[in-house]
């Protein structure tokens, strides 16, 4: 349910593509605070640093937006343009040798982190959360391309499996069959790399 | 999660009374996201063996894991930074349809095309050999193969099993770069290949075998199979 049929003062995707299309810049100022987040999100896991998940979204956007054509209202615009931003994010990722840089396991120097901090009650620990984050990160370099962006749209993007079947044209099964096997890697990695 | 699979995969869940769902379905369960009568299925299962309640659980609390550990915002500059070079980008479409680098490989490509084509040219023009005789096989009119009907379109492939690694210039605009197909996409002219022979498949319709014909540049890749669905 798009957000203009809960209040009609706020316009919907459909409605702000239409205005963007004809110049209006305050339309794509609007798609952008709505929809920035989770392409940042998804684009962030996939590559690793602000700096590089921001030319991503950078280039997902602008590719979304040229290329309206190809959208043509199949899917919702937030599953069209995070498609793009997505393998916007591999391929930069492939350009800039994301995956070598992390299987180096820098910054952690292969110190075990600890299991306590594997739960959602981490306020005050900022430092440790940032070596959280690189793990989870680091599990994340460990899974094929397509096994982390289903992954990464599902738990970043909170996608739904259909809407992450339609993204990467394939079945909702093979996205069920990737996201269990996807968990069952990451869990493999942070086990062996934590104590309890 | 390493509970040993049913026999009978997904397919097979539900038909005996105990029969235990396969681990993805539990997974896609503990997501909220498996249908109704499945979902009513595996919480039946569930309260009958609550001892396998721990691994959908801990399906759920990976994903939670990741998104109570969000990568941190960028500032208001970052972002606005970001709008300003979107804006900026987009007002320049030609520049925009592509990232940096691309034109100048796309020209060179082009260009290499076309001297290729020219030099060709004048050394046909010179040897004045004769015209190359005609492709035997398209000679084959609509209806003279067996299983295709008249002027029948069929897939020769889904948009998952090719990679496009390079666009005439006409076609340029009718794409995205690096992104999956949508929809259909011509891959060779009907005059370019022969269709040797063409099986009709009751599940996928007509399944041709294809022939490229001599001198036609190969243009797909096919991608290997995934293998991440035959993980232990």
């Amino acid at each position: 349910m798009s957000a203009a049929t809960i209040c009609p003062s706020i316009p919907s995707d459909e409605e702000l593509l239409g205005r963007f299309t004809t110049g209006e810049r305050s339309a794509l100022d609007e798609l952008f605070r709505r929809y920035r987040q989770p392409a940042y999100r998804v684009a962030h896991r996939l590559l690793g640093n602000e700096a590089d998940a921001l030319d991503a979204v950078q280039e997902g956007f602008v590719k979304a937006l040229t290329h309206l054509s190809g959208f043509q209202g199949r899917s919702s615009f937030k599953t069209w343009l995070l498609r793009v931003v997505s393998n916007a994010a591999l391929d930069l990722g492939r350009q800039r040798g994301r995956r070598e840089t992390l299987s180096l396991d820098n910054n952690l120097g292969g110190e075990r982190v600890h299991a306590q901090l594997l739960t959602s009650d981490q306020a005050g620990q900022g430092l440790e959360q940032a070596d959280l984050r690189m793990l989870l990160d680091l599990a994340l370099a460990t899974l094929s391309d397509v096994q982390r962006q289903t992954f990464v749209l599902y738990a970043d993007a909170e996608l739904t499996y259909r809407e992450i079947a339609e993204l990467m044209s394939t079945s909702i099964g093979t996205v069920m069959s990737r996201l269990y096997y996807a968990r069952q890697k990451l869990r493999a990695y942070l086990s062996e790399r934590t104590v309890p | 999660m390493n509970r040993k699979r049913n026999d009978q995969g997904s397919a097979g869940f539900g038909g005996a009374r105990d029969q235990e769902p396969t681990p993805e379905q539990l997974a896609a369960w503990a997501d909220g996201e498996l249908p109704w009568p499945e979902a009513r299925k595996v919480e039946a299962w569930l309260a009958r063996h609550p001892d396998q309640a721990h691994d959908a659980e801990a399906m759920r609390s990976m994903v939670r894991l990741y998104r109570d550990n969000a990568p941190p915002e960028p500032s208001a500059d970052a972002w606005q930074s970001a709008l300003d070079v979107i804006e900026s980008r987009l007002a320049a479409p030609a520049a925009a349809a592509r990232p940096p680098g691309r034109p100048w490989r796309l020209r060179l490509i082009v260009g290499l095309i076309g001297a290729a084509a020219v030099f060709g040219g004048i050394l046909l023009a010179r040897v004045r050999a004769p015209a190359p005789a005609p492709f035997p096989f398209i000679e084959h009119g609509p209806g003279q193969i067996a299983g295709v009907e008249d002027d029948e379109i069929f897939s020769v492939a889904s948009a998952s099993e090719i990679h496009i690694i390079r666009v005439d210039v006409q076609d340029a605009d009718r794409i995205v770069m690096d992104q999956p197909l949508i929809g259909t996409f011509e891959l060779a002219a009907p005059e370019d290949i022969n269709i040797v022979k063409v099986e009709r498949n009751p599940d996928e319709g007509p399944m041709p075998r294809l022939q490229r014909r001599a001198g036609v540049p190969m243009i797909v890749i096919v991608r290997p199979e995934e293998e991440e669905e035959q993980d232990p």
